[in-house]
This record gives C-alpha cells, sequence and structure tokens, in this order.
C-alpha cells in the first residue's frame, strides 16, 4: 500500500494501516534517535514519541506536505525534549553510559581496516554526542539523512540562513573536539593514504 | 574576508548549497589558501566518516510498543468525546493533573505580580512548586511524562474542587496542556481590578520545567463551565507561544478570546462547550457549531 493510502486511512484512525506506517518509517526513525541520544533506552522512548506524535498529529497533516519531513520534524523534536529532561533531571551520563555507548568488539577478530574503521567511527559518535543537541540534531539531517538545507528549515522551524551557519559551527565544533581529542585527522589522512597508494598499485598492475 | 568567515562557505560549499557566485569565490580562495584547504579537508573526512553505515537495529517490538502506549493513551480521549462533563474529570484524572475551581484559583491569582488582568480569567495550579520554574515559556509547552505521584501532593484546600486522582493505567501524559478559563470569575477581594475579558488559561499537565515546544498536536483542555477544547494542528505550540502569556506564578497559558478567534489556518479548535458557557466564548462556540 502506498504511503498516501496508508496516511490517509491513519486519518480515519486505522490502526493497523498506521502499524504499517511504522514499520516503513521506524528503522531510519529509530536510527536518527539513537544518534542523537546517547542512551539506547532515550532512543527508544523517542523514537516512540515521535510515531506518538505522528498519530496524534495525523489528522491534521496535508496531503500535499512531505510526511518524512514532518517524521523528522517530530523524530529530532522528541529528541530534544527527552534531552532537554534528562539534563534538568540531573541525568548526566555516567561512566557506565559511555561504556554503554561504545557497541561491544565481536569476539572474532576483524581485518585491521574494519577495526580502524570501528575506531574512527567511534571517535566520531562521541564527539557528536559531546556537542550541543541543536548542533548534532542539524549536522545528523544534513549528514546521515542527506536532506538540504531547504529541507532541513522545514524540519526543523529554523530560517534557511540559520540552517546554513548552525551547521557549519557544528561542524566546526566537531572538528575541534576530534582534533583535541586525539588522532582522528592523523588515522583518517593515512587510511586516504593507504587507499591512494594501494589505487596507485592496482592502476599500476593493470597497465602492465 | 578571514579564514574564519570562509567556514561558513566551505562548510556550505561541501553541501553543494552555494549559489554560483559564492562558489567561484570560495573555490578561487580555496586555491590559494593552504589552511582552508587542511579545514575543506578535514570537513570531508568526517563526512565520509558520518556517513559509514552504522549497524543500528531497531529493538524487537518497537511498533507493538507504540501502539500500547497509544491505547493507553487514548482511553480518556474517547470518554471525553462523548461526556465532556464526566470527561474533563477522567482526562485530569489520567493525567494527573489538579484544576483547582474559580474561588481558590482566584486567590492563586491574586499572588500574581504577572497576571495581565485583562487576559486572565482564572487560573489554575499544578503542583505549585514544580510547576512554576523561572523558565520561558517555550521551555514550558510540552508535557512529558507525568508521573500520577508527582502531582499527588497537590495543595487541596477545603474550598477547592480537585479534579484529579491518581490513575496508573495512564502514567503517560502525552502532549496536552490542560487548561482552564473563561468563566466569568468572581473578582477577588483586594484584587486590583476586577476586569476580566474572555480568555483560556491552560496550566500544563506535569512541572513546567519538564515541558517544552512540540508541534504534533497540543491539546488545551479548557474548562469552561467544564468546557473542553483541544487546539491542534502543526504549529500549534508556536501559536500558543506568540499569543499565549505564560504565567509563571501559577505555570499557566492564558490566551485572550480574541486570538483564539483568528486561528491560523492549520489550526484547529474544537471542541464541546456547555450551553451556558456559551455566550462567554463564541469563538468556540461557532466551531462546535459547525461540527
Amino acid at each position: 500500500m502506498e504511503e498516501q493510502e496508508l496516511i490517509r486511512r491513519c486519518q480515519q484512525g486505522d490502526e493497523a494501516a498506521f502499524e504499517t506506517l511504522i514499520h516503513l518509517h521506524e528503522k531510519k526513525i529509530y536510527a536518527l534517535c539513537r544518534r542523537m541520544c546517547r542512551d539506547e533506552d532515550d532512543a527508544l522512548e523517542a523514537a516512540q514519541d515521535a510515531f506518538l506524535a505522528v498519530w496524534r498529529g495525523i489528522g491534521n497533516f496535508r496531503a500535499d506536505a512531505a510526511f518524512s519531513t514532518w517524521l523528522y520534524r517530530l523524530a529530532t523534536n522528541a529528541c530534544l525534549d527527552l534531552l532537554r529532561r534528562e539534563k534538568k533531571r540531573g541525568g548526566d551520563v555516567s561512566l557506565d553510559d559511555e561504556d554503554a555507548a561504545v557497541d561491544p568488539v565481536d569476539a572474532a577478530p576483524l581485518p585491521e581496516e574494519a577495526v580502524e574503521r570501528a575506531e574512527t567511527q567511534r571517535m566520531v559518535r562521541e564527539a557528536l554526542y559531546a556537542l550541543p543537541d541543536d548542533y548534532r540534531q542539524v549536522l545528523l539531517l544534513r549528514e546521515t539523512e542527506q536532506l538540504s538545507y531547504q529541507e532541513i528549515a522545514s524540519a526543523t522551524g529554523l530560517e534557511l540562513g540559520t540552517v546554513k551557519s548552525r551547521i557549519s559551527r557544528a561542524r566546526l565544533a566537531l572538528r575541534n573536539y576530534l582534533a583535541a581529542g586525539g588522532n582522528f585527522f592523523e588515522r583518517v589522512a593515512s587510511k586516504q593514504t593507504e587507499r591512494s597508494r594501494k589505487e596507485a598499485e592496482t592502476n599500476g598492475s593493470q597497465r602492465v | 574576508m578571514d579564514h574564519s568567515a570562509y567556514r561558513e562557505l566551505l562548510s556550505a560549499l561541501l553541501d553543494g548549497e552555494l549559489d554560483e557566485t559564492e562558489r567561484t569565490q570560495t573555490l578561487a580562495h580555496l586555491d590559494g589558501c593552504a589552511a582552508c584547504r587542511t579545514y575543506f579537508a578535514e570537513l570531508n573526512a568526517m563526512r565520509d566518516v558520518l556517513r559509514e553505515p552504522e549497524p543500528i537495529e531497531v529493538p524487537a517490538g518497537f511498533s507493538a510498543g507504540v501502539m500500547a502506549r497509544l491505547h493507553e493513551e487514548s482511553m480518556p480521549r474517547k470518554v471525553k468525546k462523548h461526556t465532556p462533563w464526566r470527561g474533563f474529570a477522567a482526562m485530569a484524572a489520567c493525567a494527573a493533573v489538579v484544576v483547582l475551581a474559580a474561588s481558590t484559583v482566584t486567590n492563586l491569582r491574586m499572588g500574581s505580580a504577572s497576571s495581565s488582568a485583562d487576559q486572565m480569567t482564572m487560573a489554575a495550579e499544578a503542583s505549585t512548586e514544580e510547576a512554576a520554574p523561572m523558565a520561558p515559556p517555550m521551555e514550558n509547552m510540552m508535557i512529558a511524562e507525568a508521573p500520577a505521584q508527582d502531582m499527588g501532593e497537590a495543595d487541596s484546600t477545603a474550598e477547592s474542587k480537585i479534579y484529579a486522582a491518581a490513575d496508573e493505567a495512564t502514567g503517560s501524559a502525552s502532549e496536552r496542556l490542560m487548561g482552564i478559563g473563561g468563566t466569568e470569575p468572581e473578582t477577588p477581594k483586594g484584587a486590583e481590578s476586577g476586569t476580566v475579558t474572555n480568555g483560556v488559561t491552560l496550566v500544563t499537565e506535569g512541572p513546567a520545567e519538564d515541558v517544552a515546544p512540540s508541534d504534533g498536536e497540543i491539546e488545551m483542555n479548557v474548562q469552561q463551565s467544564d468546557a473542553m477544547l483541544t487546539l491542534s494542528g502543526e504549529g500549534a505550540a508556536d501559536w500558543l507561544a506568540e499569543n499565549g502569556t505564560w504565567n509563571e506564578t501559577t505555570a499557566c497559558w492564558m490566551v485572550p478570546a480574541d486570538a483564539l478567534a483568528e486561528l491560523p489556518e492549520g489550526l484547529a479548535l474544537e471542541g464541546i462547550v456547555p450551553p451556558d458557557a456559551e455566550g462567554l466564548l463564541p469563538v468556540i462556540t461557532e466551531t462546535e457549531a459547525a461540527q
């Protein structure tokens, strides 16, 4: 069934259609919430909040609007709200939480390149969590969701100019964090050099 | 232009969001500036890593969890539609909100330095201590979880009617604003002004520090001789922030009836108004009549 049809049915109170609509978008929305929230339980709660907000608001959803943009809006708002509440509760992350945020390393040994990639990913993820929540919001919408500035403006309710400057500031903050906190750029640079070298070798052998 | 001024341009260049002139200018600068080239390379490197796929699995039973919460939250709604008078009590109960009756509320109002007498009709209170932090309105609009026990200790003075109870079945309060207002208030003795026009006073369901803006749907349950109204639609929170007045002392939103008369497109106000309240909130009466 097409999304438009599902939405129409949801507007008539069709819960089965709503559940199908959730299935269509849950992966994307949960992943976004997971990247927004350090804590796994928070991510789950925020993602559920987002879909509940869909159900509550779908009666007023206009067919000509982009559903995915609206969904991004509800999801990131749910995350920001939840993170704000957590902060007010004084719920600073404990060391345990930090550990929990790091995915367990598989028992099977990984190839060196995969280890390296996992490490740079971990560094970026940590840096992302260190950003102000509203910086992380726009940066994720841009990078992982790959929305345009205009779409981000729609999803966040921010002015276009604000989107542009906030993304830039978020990147600068992320870059400063990574530069200060270790050897991220060296690692990435060496990986790129390695890749270039391999490519050169491959090209060379092809020529022979 | 120094390097720092180019950061935003480089960021937008990376995103393909520059117009032709800016793009040409930025690329020309990049050619002659090693520092900016390094920065641009760093932005690229971060992007590469950010865009690498991460194995994030949706927890099992995710949609079932949403549906379960939906059923919890929808219970009081159904009651509301059919029996507004009891419905209000039911909803208040489910949200664990304590709404004080007019007599008590006007007393509260007297103690409120920021009361706007021409807007205010009544005030409602939800746990005085928790509900009135020094927070700006936008911080106070969304309802979070409002566990019943949060509100359970609200002051219940002798003259107040309390429409509240702890109901564990509906611990999740959802994004609702509950409010009362619009009645012809008793003029409190000693109050500066007894002139009060129509308006809607909203009170948050949970502690005010737990609330924040949201654009999904906001329900303003307006008790107008037990009238109940719902404001819904995208941008409801923004509209409320613009047109309403947040009273920190009482942790209430107050919305003039005039503003309700000019609701922007996309926002809907609906509800059931008892006959004896129709004259006070004509807007709402019209909405109701249209249904």
